[in-house]
């Protein structure tokens, strides 16, 4: 107890050194006032001025910042385009979901109570059910009005605006859930990997590459612009929902991923995708992916698991590569209803298991080097495939490759220039540029 | 706070007025924690022109800054920044601007002065990301415990505990590799 209150001491002695020292720049004063830490307070506040030195000089930015604000209005500009659209776009399809309700009712039997109950009570609780969340009594409406605007597209670049919209809409419901104490159901995310994936699948079947390539384009900007929305979500974000922010910005940014790839080899890309083409939907179980959570998955010893000190926990894998029959989504059955449109749900979040805090990292098939397989592995770790798609740990990290930041999930193997768990790096990562000889033969640098 | 308080509302509506007085406000600190943290002007003003593009992305989110908009810019640009990094090979990580070894405050120094600067980038580097962010944001940025810890998402004990080791761990690396203080 008696250590305890000692370090707390030098805690206090130390932070206001450090506030007294911004004032006066006079460390001997410092050490003066608190005596009983002179010894252990020297070295910490001559490297506190070293550094104040060294951040002093900050050169004049060369475009004079000038550049950043021309692109910082444009891209409001463009927000603001696209603000007015959604709007517009809103109200049409407020009125045309009417309508093909009301032409749905004739043909889709699955969906005639609903539609009917929908016609019944008018137009009003379709436009109502557009704001619903998950778990809203009206969250079921909007899922079918979805499936019934996509089974009554027939065109393969509608398809993949209307699945892109769908996706989009998900991210509007996760960041306003995320706000709340509800978690977001695991069909919520099932449905997100299903679209996406029906996306690309769409995508490949566009007759010219010409066409492929500029629809892969959109697929891989709009899912890229939601991971990154996503992500910036999670810092303050409640444990609960960051777990399910790194989940969702994960799926999305496989799925830019995916659809970049498909861009550098388009032949490859269309020859998978198509390969679903004529399989089984399956309609209970989506396909088995593997999703990395580059993200939280900070290094060193303040930043580790994937959520800033929060381990994350595998409850599955994804991976936008075809898997397999049964975890495939025919491109040929697009307009079946869906498995069922759920209901209120409060979805257990994955929670840390400490017998198995890090397990280890399933292999991740690649556009380059994947082949279809026959159908998912269950795993120790995911012995039933869920719909739920699962987080898997990242590969232990090492000197090579120690480093993951909460917000940006995309980069997850480059050289780091920090390893985890060391506060202190054993390669340099810069090495001083000049004509001096190196650090090492120059035996005593200036210090304060 | 109340000024900015309605100039934020107004951005929320991509306010071109607003967010071009956010932008004045706030981009030369994001600029000079960028420039600190990568030693490269013409970088830093590029990522300085990311975060402002992210910030538009996501502003209508309120609840990302409600708490305090600053601290929500330097978490956008520290997530930037280590992205960066992480995507560059690690041989080309950070040469130091020719500037910052001889700007114009040093020249009236040593050449040791001069070559300190060049030592303490290279043993800065060698630290944590996070231990790196701590002394930034307090040595350069002049942030209180308080303020960086908003930034980082701590509590300011986790903060004053984090910069004594990050203070530690410089001068380990100091005396081990440059032979600090053992003239």
């Amino acid at each position: 107890m008696a250590m305890l209150d000692q370090e707390q001491s030098f805690e206090r002695s130390l932070e206001r050194c450090l506030q007294d020292l911004e004032r006066t720049g006079d460390i001997e004063a410092c050490l003066r006032r608190y005596s009983q830490h002179a010894d252990r307070l020297r070295p910490l506040l001559e490297m506190a001025q070293l550094a104040r030195h060294y951040y002093k000089y900050v050169p004049e930015p060369p475009d004079g910042l000038v550049s950043g604000r021309e692109r910082l209005l444009a891209a409001a500009a463009q927000q603001r385009a696209r603000s007015a659209l959604k709007s517009e776009a809103v109200m049409q399809s407020t009125k045309g979901q009417r309508r093909k309700l009301a032409f749905a009712m004739r043909f889709v039997g699955v969906l005639s109570a609903i539609v009917l109950g929908t016609v019944a009570l008018g137009g009003g609780i379709a436009w109502a059910a557009n704001d619903s969340l998950p778990g809203d009594v009206l969250y079921p409406v909007k899922i079918t009005i979805e499936d019934a605007r996509l089974a009554l597209t027939s065109v393969p670049n509608h398809q993949v605006d209307l699945l892109l919209e769908f996706v989009e809409e998900r991210v509007d419901e996760i960041q306003r859930l995320s706000a709340t104490e509800y978690s977001v159901p695991g069909e919520v995310i099932a449905r997100i990997e299903r679209h996406i994936e029906q996306a690309l699948t769409y995508a490949a079947q566009l007759p010219s590459d010409e066409e492929m390539v500029d629809t892969l384009g959109q697929i891989a900007m709009r899912t890229r612009t939601q991971a990154e929305l996503l992500e910036l979500m999670q810092p303050t974000a409640s444990q609960q929902a960051r777990t399910m922010l790194i989940q969702a910005a994960a799926i999305y940014r496989q799925g830019s991923e995916a659809a970049e790839t498909g861009l550098g080899d388009p032949q490859t890309f269309r020859s998978r995708y198509r390969h679903q083409q004529g399989e089984p939907e399956s309609t209970s179980e989506p396909r088995v992916m593997t999703i990395t959570p580059g993200n939280d998955a900070e290094h060193g010893q303040e930043y580790q698991g994937c959520d800033q000190g929060r381990e994350c926990t595998p409850t599955g894998t994804s991976n936008m590569t075809p898997q397999g029959p049964q975890a495939t989504q025919s491109p040929n059955t697009p307009h079946a209803p869906q498995p069922s449109p759920w209901g209120p749900q409060s979805t257990p979040e994955p929670q840390p298991s400490p017998q198995n805090p890090q397990p280890t990292p399933e292999p991740q098939p690649t556009s380059q080097n994947s082949q279809p397989t026959p159908e998912p592995q269950p795993s120790p770790q995911n012995p039933q495939p869920t719909p739920k798609p699962q987080l898997t740990p990242e590969p232990q990290p090492s000197p090579q490759n120690p480093q993951a930041t909460p917000g940006n999930p995309q980069a997850t193997s480059s050289p780091q220039s920090t390893p985890p768990g060391s506060e202190v790096q054993p390669s340099p990562q810069a090495t001083p540029q000049g004509t001096q000889a190196t650090p090492k033969s120059n035996p005593t640098p200036k210090g304060p | 706070m109340a000024n900015e308080r309605a100039l934020l509302e107004r951005a929320k509506q991509y306010d071109e007025i607003a967010l071009g007085e956010l932008y004045d406000q706030y981009a030369p600190r994001i600029y000079a924690y960028i420039y600190r943290r990568v030693g490269n002007a013409q970088l830093a003003e590029d990522l300085t022109g990311d975060v402002f593009v992210r910030v538009i992305q996501a502003i209508q989110a309120e609840h990302l800054w409600h708490t305090s908009f600053q601290a929500w810019l330097y978490r956008i640009a520290h997530n930037l920044v280590v992205d960066y990094y992480r995507r560059q090979p690690a041989a080309v990580e950070l040469e130091l601007d020719e500037q910052m070894i001889a700007n114009e405050e040093n020249l009236t120094s040593t050449v040791a002065d001069r070559l300190s600067n060049q030592f303490l980038h290279t043993a800065i580097n060698r630290l944590t990301p996070s231990q790196q962010q701590v002394l930034t944001l307090r040595f350069g940025e002049g942030l209180t415990a308080r303020e960086t810890a908003e930034v980082m998402d701590k509590n300011t004990g986790a903060i004053e505990a984090l910069q004594r080791r990050a203070l530690a761990a410089l001068r380990r690396v100091l005396e081990k590799e440059f032979q600090y203080g053992n003239a």
